[in-house]
């Protein structure tokens, strides 16, 4: 990598650090510290939405997907558009939860069921989320390792883990919601930049046409699909999908703390409404790299799926450029991290802590253990760095655990805010059969359902909460009256 | 209508609305954030 290019990741990592650093002012109370005061405008609704849900890991995923599903994997990426969308224009779920003034799901929980509800809603949550981004971090570092060709040994990884940790840890610790919100800003624009250079560069690079044309070869030697999601991974897994595009833009936290920190509903509204291009491309254009990386290396696979993009961007970037789009990457992996870390840590605070401690916290000892919080997670992320060795098991362990804690919340946040009779044990019942996800860990499911795929079982433990939720409203209804 | 036909659409409209998106936002943005900023010299 040329000088220049370092010389502008550098100066633009030292911007971020510093505006995140002088957002701590800011900061007065826990509203202030979770969610900005939810008083955010739109343009920087938007911004942080694409900030955080367009990571890295996402980026490195799906261009991975686009080299071994080719075009078919676009799928994904118009469903998150149609489901974010509808989801904008009738304001499902969202607008609820955002006029009933609630921080997190399961201070919703607690409010239309009890406290129960909401315990066992966080415990979930945040063990899902927790599991979910231990992988993050070493994703990240493996991308910049790649990118920057630094020595592909385990003690250089190491380090670039540890330096990326602590500038997300300093400025998301500092300034909370504030810092996140105005670091994602700037890490949008540099991302936007570099996926529409990259996108547009790779196709006056490697020509419109000739792009389809040899994917269509690849495909056929490979007896695959290019087009046809159908074909390529089957009914069910695009099903899943559909699913899966609802809970990233609704149920998952990350996303749903956007939308409760606009200052009203009617802002929600507009903010996914502009959302639903932000969930097409964040899909989309990562697989039209991974495409084209594939197309660039004549289909060989030089390393692995995972890396073809970087090596990809190495090659072809002229000088400047490949800082720029280096810097967004590092952006889309900042963004995801400090959101991740502040919504975890503020929902154990806000969610579990402060229930347990009958709500005698100040609003300064609640922005203090979530500081401290961070900081674990932080360790945390560092040790699954660490320790993680990049086996296929454990992705399939990662989006299981993710499935625990969505798969029941689907159902008992629909079932909360739509149907009157959603008693507190069926809520109960239906977060609890959110762990039937378990039975898609790969060794547990080649054991009991063998002829079942992880997409057909994800279905079937969405299935077991909606019958878990029906089952507890009718056989104990609630006594309280909504 | 053939499938590789509509990943071309939803590609070309997907990558032109992005662009009008980011035009919009990163001006709205900043015009927020000085917003932020202006709130917080008061």
């Amino acid at each position: 990598m040329h000088l220049i290019d370092k010389i502008i990741i550098g100066t633009y990592i030292t911007l971020i650090f510093i505006i995140g650093i002088l957002m701590r002012k800011r900061v007065s109370n826990f509203s202030e510290f979770m969610l900005a005061g939810q008083g955010l405008g739109l343009s920087l609704g938007v911004t942080s939405m694409l900030g955080t849900e367009l990571g890295l890991i996402t980026v490195m995923n799906f261009s991975e997907l686009g080299v071994l599903q080719f075009f078919s994997s676009f799928h994904i990426g118009l469903f998150g558009f149609i489901v974010t969308l509808t989801v904008g224009v009738s304001g499902f779920v969202v607008s609820e939860l955002r006029e009933m003034n609630v921080k997190s799901i399961p201070e919703f929980y607690g409010k239309r069921f009890d406290s129960r509800v909401r315990l066992i809603g966080a415990i979930l949550l945040v063990l899902g989320g927790v599991l979910n981004m231990g992988i993050f971090l070493k994703i990240g570092a493996q991308f910049i390792q790649s990118i920057f060709n630094f020595p592909s040994d385990t003690d250089t990884l190491k380090i670039i883990m540890i330096i990326l940790l602590i500038i997300v840890l300093t400025y998301t610790i500092m300034g909370g919601m504030l810092s996140v919100i105005l670091t994602d800003y700037f890490q949008f624009v540099i991302l936007s930049f570099g996926l529409i250079y990259v996108t547009i560069y790779s196709i006056y690079f490697l020509g419109w046409n000739n792009i389809f044309e040899s994917i269509e070869v690849f495909a056929n030697n490979q007896e695959k699909s290019p087009y046809n999601p159908f074909i390529t991974k089957g009914g069910s897994y695009v099903v899943w999908q559909l699913i899966l595009a609802f809970v990233s833009a609704v149920v998952w936290p990350t996303a749903i703390t956007r939308a409760l920190s606009m200052k009203d509903s009617k802002t929600v509204k507009k903010q996914y409404m502009w959302s639903s291009i932000s969930f097409l491309v964040r899909f989309m254009i990562p697989c039209f790299i991974g495409i084209c990386a594939l197309v660039y290396f004549d289909g060989i696979i030089i390393n692995s799926e995972e890396t073809l993009m970087p090596e990809y961007l190495r090659d072809i970037l002229p000088i400047g450029f490949l800082g720029l789009v280096t810097a967004g990457m590092i952006s889309a992996f900042m963004s995801t991290h400090d959101s991740y870390l502040l919504c975890w840590s503020t929902i154990i605070t806000n969610d579990i802590i402060d229930p347990l401690t009958n709500y005698n916290l100040t609003s300064r000892s609640k922005i203090n253990i979530s500081r401290i919080i961070i900081l674990i997670l932080g360790i945390y992320i560092l040790l699954w760095g660490l320790f993680y060795d990049g086996g296929d098991a454990i992705w399939d362990y990662l989006g299981v655990t993710g499935a625990i804690y969505f798969s029941g919340a689907i159902t008992v946040l629909i079932a909360g805010i739509y149907w009157e009779k959603a008693s507190e044990i069926g809520a109960i019942l239906a977060l609890l059969g959110g762990l039937s996800a378990l039975l898609g860990l790969e060794p547990i499911r080649i054991l009991l359902f063998p002829n079942l795929t992880g997409s057909q079982i994800g279905l079937i433990s969405v299935l077991v909460t909606i019958i878990m939720m029906i089952v507890g409203s009718v056989l104990f209804p609630s006594k309280r009256k909504i | 209508m053939t499938w590789k036909f509509l990943w071309q659409i939803v590609f070309i409209l997907g990558l032109s609305l992005f662009i009008l998106m980011v035009i919009k936002f990163s001006i709205g943005g900043f015009r927020e954030i000085i917003e932020i900023l202006w709130k917080e010299n008061d």
